[in-house]
């Protein structure tokens, strides 16, 4: 009698616990389709090759570099570790996460999220941390990341934050309940479209230009965490132009540089000598590079790092090769995929925000 | 036995109508900001008879009163088209930022809840004033004159703080060379 009762308590502990985790697989979203940008932190640990070069930072990076032309013209692994509006903290995290599993010779880091002090929203922390193994990097990244309307408990059981996502459930969480496609290349995301840049309204002044404590304060570790390391770190703000990149905050980052000794390179001024044409290089009016100017951008920086840093070109060694020509063609297909849609339809449907689902 | 299979099944489904039952909320990836509620002087809208507790600093032009986080919509009907506009669209499409030129007036928008409200009111010249009538070209010591000690200052600017609103007048050589209003956020 005694053992049919525990079984019965067994049975019902095995059967609510795991409702409740295909509830919770159900429930959360699937950043498959439009709003791909919450799969690329998780995407990453599904990429097993190691990298000589990982990219760390928001839009600025994972829209801004192909990895696939650093491959193709240079032979340069790459990763683009970047997540949509990723503070400089939440970069830091995900630097100490990433370098659990590899030791890259460089790390870029772009400086755009300096100018942010303070957690933003919930949506950019949801995207740049649930993807994340569970380490000590994620519940520190989580503690500094919160907004004042966040619980700690809701990112270790997202069942409690999405729970009400029942009348937003769309075939994509049917579909991938328990798998993911990739929806970037090697962090990269594509965008082959193309709109003009346009007329930016003028900066607003400031009254104060200090860049954030707390945001500088990361940017330190990662510098040192780095260097304890032994991976240079280069310090980059990305050629586009909005949101505005002040001279100010410009001048604190050289300062930053020049006194850790680290190279920081701001690529506005270089957009001529870079080769892009912002009337056709980018997709949404200048804010971010599409695949042509991305592809240009990685031609520019790769010769450079191949110039000043001790990389190794694998396009000789078979076993790179096997692993990034799968790469490139699911680069290519998807590139391809693009451009039709661009001739049938005149617009992406598959891809950006016509591809979200009500 | 049958019983025990029911209570089973009872106490499963309990648990899962107590998580899925609740609320109806928006989701951090359904498009719109997660930040919950507006501020409640978003539903007031922006006509004169706007109360002023909850708004801070108010800036009124055309019998419209333009404050930070009311709805640009009511704005927009009685100002008319901008003679500029811009939006840019954010990062993962978590909606528009979107900036209206009015002449001296340069109002930027943030989105929430596919509404979009006021973040920042600049005033560029000296054709317009504040409520308390300072304006491009005033002296600092009007302002302080007008506005009292400010909460903070810096080498270029008074900032005040009333409610959700940061009142920032910058200078050169003492004198006002922009006038900005900012939604205080989180």
């Amino acid at each position: 009698m005694k053992n049919k009762r525990i079984t019965a308590v067994f049975l019902v502990l095995i059967l609510t616990l795991g409702s409740l985790y295909v509830l919770q697989r159900l429930l959360v979203p699937k950043y498959q389709t439009g709003i791909v940008e919450g799969s690329m932190v998780e995407e990453y640990y599904k990429d097993e090759s190691d990298h000589e070069v990982l990219f760390i930072g928001d839009c600025e990076v994972y829209e801004n570099f192909s990895t696939i032309t650093l491959w193709e013209k240079y032979g340069i692994t790459s990763y683009i570790r970047g997540s949509a509006q990723q503070l400089t903290w939440q970069s830091y995290y995900l630097l100490e996460d990433a370098l659990k599993y590899e030791t890259p010779k460089v790390v870029v880091f772009n400086v755009l999220a300096l100018k942010y002090n303070e957690p933003q929203n919930e949506a950019y922390n949801r995207m740049s941390i649930d993807g994340m193994k569970w380490f000590m990097s994620k519940i520190n990244n989580i503690k500094a990341s919160m907004t004042e309307e966040e619980n700690f408990i809701d990112y270790v059981f997202p069942l409690l934050r999405y729970h009400s996502r029942w009348s937003e459930l769309t075939g994509d969480d049917f579909k991938h309940l328990f798998s993911k496609n990739l929806v970037t290349h090697n962090g990269y995301y594509m965008r082959v479209d193309s709109k003009a840049q346009s007329e930016f309204p003028d900066p607003r002044p400031l009254a104060d230009y200090t860049l954030g404590e707390k945001a500088m304060g990361y940017m330190q570790k990662m510098v040192n965490l780095c260097k304890e390391k032994g991976i240079k770190i280069i310090l980059i703000k990305a050629p586009t132009e909005y949101p505005h990149w002040y001279d100010e905050w410009d001048a604190q980052v050289v300062e930053f540089a020049k006194n850790n000794n680290v190279e920081y390179i701001n690529y506005i001024p270089l957009q001529d000598e870079i080769g892009l044409d912002m009337s056709v290089d980018t997709y949404d009016a200048g804010l971010h590079l599409n695949t042509s100017g991305a592809e240009k951008m990685a031609d520019y920086f790769g010769a450079y790092l191949k110039a000043n840093y001790d990389l190794t070109d694998y396009r000789d060694n078979e076993k790179y090769v096997a692993i990034w020509q799968e790469k490139v063609d699911f680069y290519n297909a998807m590139k391809a995929q693009q451009y039709d849609e661009l001739e049938t339809y005149g617009e992406l449907v598959s891809f950006g925000a016509n591809a979200i689902e009500d | 036995m049958k019983k025990k299979v029911l209570s089973i099944m009872l106490t499963c489904m309990l648990s899962l109508g107590i998580l899925a039952g609740c609320g109806s909320g928006d989701s951090p990836a359904s498009g719109s900001h997660y930040d919950s509620a507006p501020p409640t002087s978003q539903d007031v809208g922006t006509q004169a008879d706007t109360p002023a507790t909850d708004l801070g600093y108010i800036y009124t032009a055309n019998g419209v009163d333009v404050a930070v986080k009311a709805s640009m919509e009511p704005i927009v009907a009685a100002w008319g088209e901008p003679d500029k506009y811009f939006e840019s669209e954010s990062c993962a499409f978590q909606g528009m930022d979107k900036v209206y030129t009015y002449g001296s007036v340069v109002i930027s928008t943030y989105p929430e809840n596919d509404k979009d409200y006021v973040l920042t009111i600049e005033l560029k010249d000296d054709t317009i004033t504040t409520a308390e009538g300072i304006y491009i070209g005033s002296a600092k010591a009007d302002v302080t004159a007008a506005y009292g000690t400010a909460t903070s200052e810096t080498d270029v600017a008074l900032v005040y703080e009333k409610g959700d609103c940061q009142l920032t007048f910058f200078f050169e050589d003492d004198c006002v060379t922009n006038i900005t209003y900012a939604a205080i956020m989180n």
